[in-house]
């Protein structure tokens, strides 16, 4: 304490220990003190356009609810008829698969060892329930009204963006729920359209959409980050393009979004990070580095 | 600050259950202080916090302090005790929420917790522990009464997860304006200055003991044709009970002559029973369970080698205790763990794997070719470095330093609150705390302070267990009759 | 109709309800009567007395506001002490004194705790006075029951 007399300061050299008596008082304040303190040390470098390119997961999933719900919009307006709209769903659904399969030269296949005729029986499986149930789909929300309706599908919309598994390591994320939220967003919306192969037809739409669009997009991102970019490009101006047929407002406001989220929210974490201050030292928690199952398995 | 234990308020109580004898004051220290230690973890429970309050507390007593301690009822035990040497505790009716920590309102408590302050006159509140809502709500009520406040951190806290940003907040609240922190290594000092924002000169560093008469060593208990390595600690992620599991198969390969015995319990428990299933150790690693406190020493004196695997440690009274009893101490590298022993008596490690069992190599080498020192001059070197009395010395020097600052008034402590605490957490806090003062008076007007009975003393300058002098009994042959209206 | 009927259909009414709120105010009356009447008899009490006799025994008297007497009587074989002990009642720590009896199967211990005083819950002073008193009649009483 500061009370005791603190004589032979000069000579005797402060230690970091607690076994020997010093002649120090107990709140003495080191230069050393504060020494082994280490900053940022795991903190990482990031580079504008790396994380632009990593932006575009974000983007892909905006824009596969923007044309999803223009699409929606054009059937309940009767301007796109459910044939034209399945034909070309089903032309693309078959040229993805093929792209899934020649992207990476079979190797994802082998390695689940899932044969094309699975793929086959659980696509006509899907297409024969869905066909026969969209009457139902049809008079389910009936006695819901519309706006009802509208409200849950927005939510459930958003819930599948806030959830969706962009590739981020956080507890919030679930790809079933948010799968299941679009499902539901698309069930709500297709309940309301004039006829049931309408209904039918806006399902499969969705199914294709939140569900295998996403696996391409991964698998081409993975390997061809080229020709990601384009598709993401090319996907996002569509989507504008179909938005600016609806509503010109909408399009100014959608396109800003995606700016922003695209270019300037990367800028903005970058500037972030010098601001970053994480703090280490011998008083943190080690990590075991070693993979210690092998004892017990 | 002591005499206004029974300075005014009426004569002291001379009753033959508390044998007070008026007028017999003890004098051995001038400047006594009336401390009560507060903290959610207490006997019954076991723990090193608990431990650390008990016999910092007898060590007081016996240097003429008046000591209690305030903690929540646990199970039957509930209402004042005594212990040994008059050490009153006071269990409190508050319910626990989690890991035998009492929630908080931060409001409920006050009113008992005043009513024991103003009872016992108590001066100085020493709180422990930062998991202990209790202490901090004492911590808190006790700068809205205006009392002197000391406060011990006996654990360390990371910075990088959301729940250590939220823990750490608080303290920086709760430790904003306390008058005096002590911890109990350097490593941890210079965590909880970082965590609560604190400035260094007001944080001492005053180790942990060990009472050295319990853990001595006794040779003969083990046997010298094979090595035991002893572990005693409770089986845990963050005791490194992983890091042991992948220790004990690659040791016990390389040494056919080599056994362990661990002590201690916990939900990692059956990850070693697996370890042990898998390389056929049954006969080798022995696993005995919880263990109590006065059986530790037999444990430990039936091996050669201590192995701490801690992933962080404040201050492990555990090699100190293995050191006590002449073990050779291998132990991971963490926490305040440097600081404790000198070199020549551990051997420290990387936490991994590898790194301790060269370290336990090392430690085998050495035993094998007698190179070790015998474990009763261990125990000697030991025995000087950590006794609870020098711990107590220097506890009190932090109380008479205390005793002489002013507290702040209300203002100055909501300023103090807004400008430490950040923009939001301040002023939330500083409305808390107004609130509490609006309760404090409140509680004055329904019982004020003159009305509170003043406790009689069990310890300290007038302590009845200080001065145990016999009373004379009158006889007199009389019927009476009290009447009480 | 309308002219007559309105008046005599009012007058009715009118006693009928005052009545009706006689009746419920006389109800209330009565209960609040005969909860005030139970209060005094049973919860409040007056005056508490202790006395002890050192050939007999302890008798605790609580007398209720109503005039009501309640006695207990413990004769003076069972007093193995009497203490004055602290115990937390609501938000307070209070000092009360009790009656410590012997456990008939094993002597030295204690089969029984009986506060005294309850209701007025005197304070440390008036305690010990008592207390003291008590002490002494007991320490006299053991002396004659030793001695001849």
């Amino acid at each position: 304490m500061c009370a005791q007399p603190v004589t032979d300061t000069k000579e005797a050299k402060w230690q970091k220990v607690l076994y020997e008596r010093q002649p120090f008082p107990d709140n003495y304040v080191d230069r050393r003190f504060l020494e082994e303190l280490r900053k940022n040390i795991y903190a990482r470098k990031y580079q504008y356009w790396a994380v632009v390119f990593e932006s575009s997961v974000v983007i892909q999933q905006l824009c596969s609810v923007c044309v999803f719900v223009v699409i929606w919009w054009y059937m309940d307006e009767g301007l796109l008829a459910p044939h034209w709209l399945f034909g070309t769903g089903l032309a693309s659904s078959l040229i993805g698969y093929v792209l899934f399969d020649l992207i990476d030269r079979g190797e994802g296949r082998k390695k689940s060892g899932r044969t094309r005729w699975a793929d086959l029986k659980s696509a006509l499986v899907f297409i024969t329930f869905t066909y026969g149930f969209s009457p139902v789909l049809k008079t389910l929300t009936e006695s819901v009204s519309t706006d009802t309706i509208y409200a849950m599908s927005v939510f459930m919309l958003l819930g599948h963006l806030i959830f969706f598994d962009y590739g981020a390591n956080a507890a919030i994320v679930s790809s079933t729920l948010s799968l299941n939220m679009a499902i539901f967003a698309s069930v709500c919306l297709a309940s309301r359209l004039p006829r049931s192969l309408h209904a039918f037809v806006m399902v499969t739409f969705a199914i294709q959409i939140f569900a295998l669009w996403p696996m391409l997009q991964k698998k081409l991102k993975a390997c061809t980050p080229r020709s990601y970019v384009g598709v993401t490009l090319l996907f996002a101006f569509s989507a504008l393009g179909g938005l600016l047929s609806i509503s010109a407002v909408g399009a100014i406001l959608f396109a800003l979004l995606l700016v922003s989220i695209s270019c300037l929210c990367p800028f903005y974490l970058i500037r972030l990070q010098l601001f970053k201050e994480n703090i280490h030292g011998p008083w943190d928690e080690a990590e075991i580095k070693e993979d210690l199952s092998r004892f017990l398995s | 600050m002591a005499c206004r234990g029974g300075g005014g308020h009426g004569q002291p109580p001379s009753a033959t259950l508390f044998r007070v004898s008026p007028g017999n004051l003890s004098t051995r220290r001038t400047l006594t202080h009336n401390i009560c230690m507060v903290s959610d973890f207490f006997y019954p429970n076991m723990g090193g916090v608990e431990s650390h309050i008990y016999q910092l507390s007898q060590c007081l007593i016996e240097r003429g302090h008046k000591v209690i301690i305030v903690t929540h009822a646990y199970g039957n035990r509930k209402g004042i005790r005594y212990l040994t040497n008059g050490l009153k505790v006071y269990y409190l009716p508050l319910k626990v929420m989690y890991n035998q920590s009492t929630a908080t309102t931060l409001f409920h408590s006050l009113p008992l917790l005043r009513y024991i302050f103003v009872r016992e006159r108590v001066t100085i509140i020493h709180s422990h522990s930062s998991f202990s809502a209790m202490a901090h709500d004492a911590l808190f009520h006790a700068k809205t009464m205006g009392l002197q406040t000391v406060f011990t951190d006996h654990s360390l806290f990371g910075f990088a997860d959301v729940s250590s940003v939220l823990t750490n907040k608080l303290l920086t609240v709760s430790l904003c304006d306390t008058n005096h922190i002590i911890c109990v290594s350097y490593t941890s000092k210079e965590n909880t200055v970082l965590r609560a924002a604190l400035n260094p000169e007001i944080v001492s560093v005053i180790p942990n003991a060990v009472d050295p008469t319990d853990f001595t060593p006794d040779p003969f208990r083990r046997h010298d044709s094979v090595i035991t390595i002893v572990v005693v600690s409770r089986l845990v992620y963050r005791k490194g009970t992983d890091l042991l599991s992948g220790i004990i198969p690659e040791i016990c390969q390389k040494y056919p002559d080599l056994n362990f015995i661990i002590g201690g319990e916990g939900p990692k428990r059956i990850i070693l029973e697996e370890v042990r299933e898998r390389y056929q150790l049954q006969d080798r690693v022995l696993l005995l369970g919880a263990l109590e406190h006065k059986d530790v020493r037999n444990v430990l004196v039936q091996g050669h080698i201590f192995l701490n695997t801690s992933l962080t440690e404040a201050f492990c009274m555990a090699i100190v205790e293995a050191a006590s009893c002449g073990l050779q101490v291998v132990s991971t590298r963490v926490g305040g763990i440097p600081e404790v022993l000198p070199e020549n008596l551990i051997i420290l490690c990387e936490p991994s794997v590898k790194s301790l069992c060269e370290g336990l190599e090392k430690a085998i080498f050495q035993l094998k070719s007698g190179a070790l020192p015998a474990p009763e001059n261990i125990h000697n070197i030991v025995k000087t470095f950590y006794t609870w009395r020098n711990v107590a010395e220097r506890t009190e020097k932090v109380y008479d330093r205390v005793a002489g600052e002013a507290v702040l008034p209300m203002d100055k402590r909501l300023d103090r609150l807004i400008s430490h605490c950040g923009p939001v957490t301040g002023y939330i806090f500083a409305l808390l705390a107004v609130f509490d003062f609006l309760f404090l008076i409140f509680l004055r007007w329904m019982t004020p302070d003159s009305l509170i009975d003043v406790a009689v003393d069990a310890t300290g300058p007038r302590g009845a267990w200080t001065h145990q002098c016999p009373h004379r009994i009158k006889r007199r042959e009389k019927n009476k009759m009290f009447k009480a209206r | 109709m309308d002219a007559c009927g309105g008046p005599l259909g009012n007058l009715t009414a009118h006693v009928w309800l005052s009545l009706q709120n006689s009746m419920i105010l006389s109800a209330a009356i009565f209960i609040t009567l005969l909860g005030l009447l139970g209060y005094l008899h049973f919860v409040k009490i007056d005056q508490e007395t202790l006395l002890i006799i050192d050939s007999l025994g302890i008798q605790m008297t609580s007398s209720y506001a109503s005039g009501k007497e309640s006695t207990t009587f413990i004769e003076m074989g069972k007093v193995k002490d009497v203490v004055i002990n602290e115990a937390i009642y609501m938000q307070k720590v209070i000092y009360y004194l009790c009656i410590l009896l012997k456990d008939p199967v094993e002597p030295p211990g204690i089969s029984e705790v009986v506060p005294v005083f309850q209701s007025a819950k005197p304070r440390l002073d008036c305690l010990i006075e008592v207390y003291r008193s008590c002490q002494e009649i007991l320490a006299h009483q053991k002396d004659t029951s030793t001695s001849p």
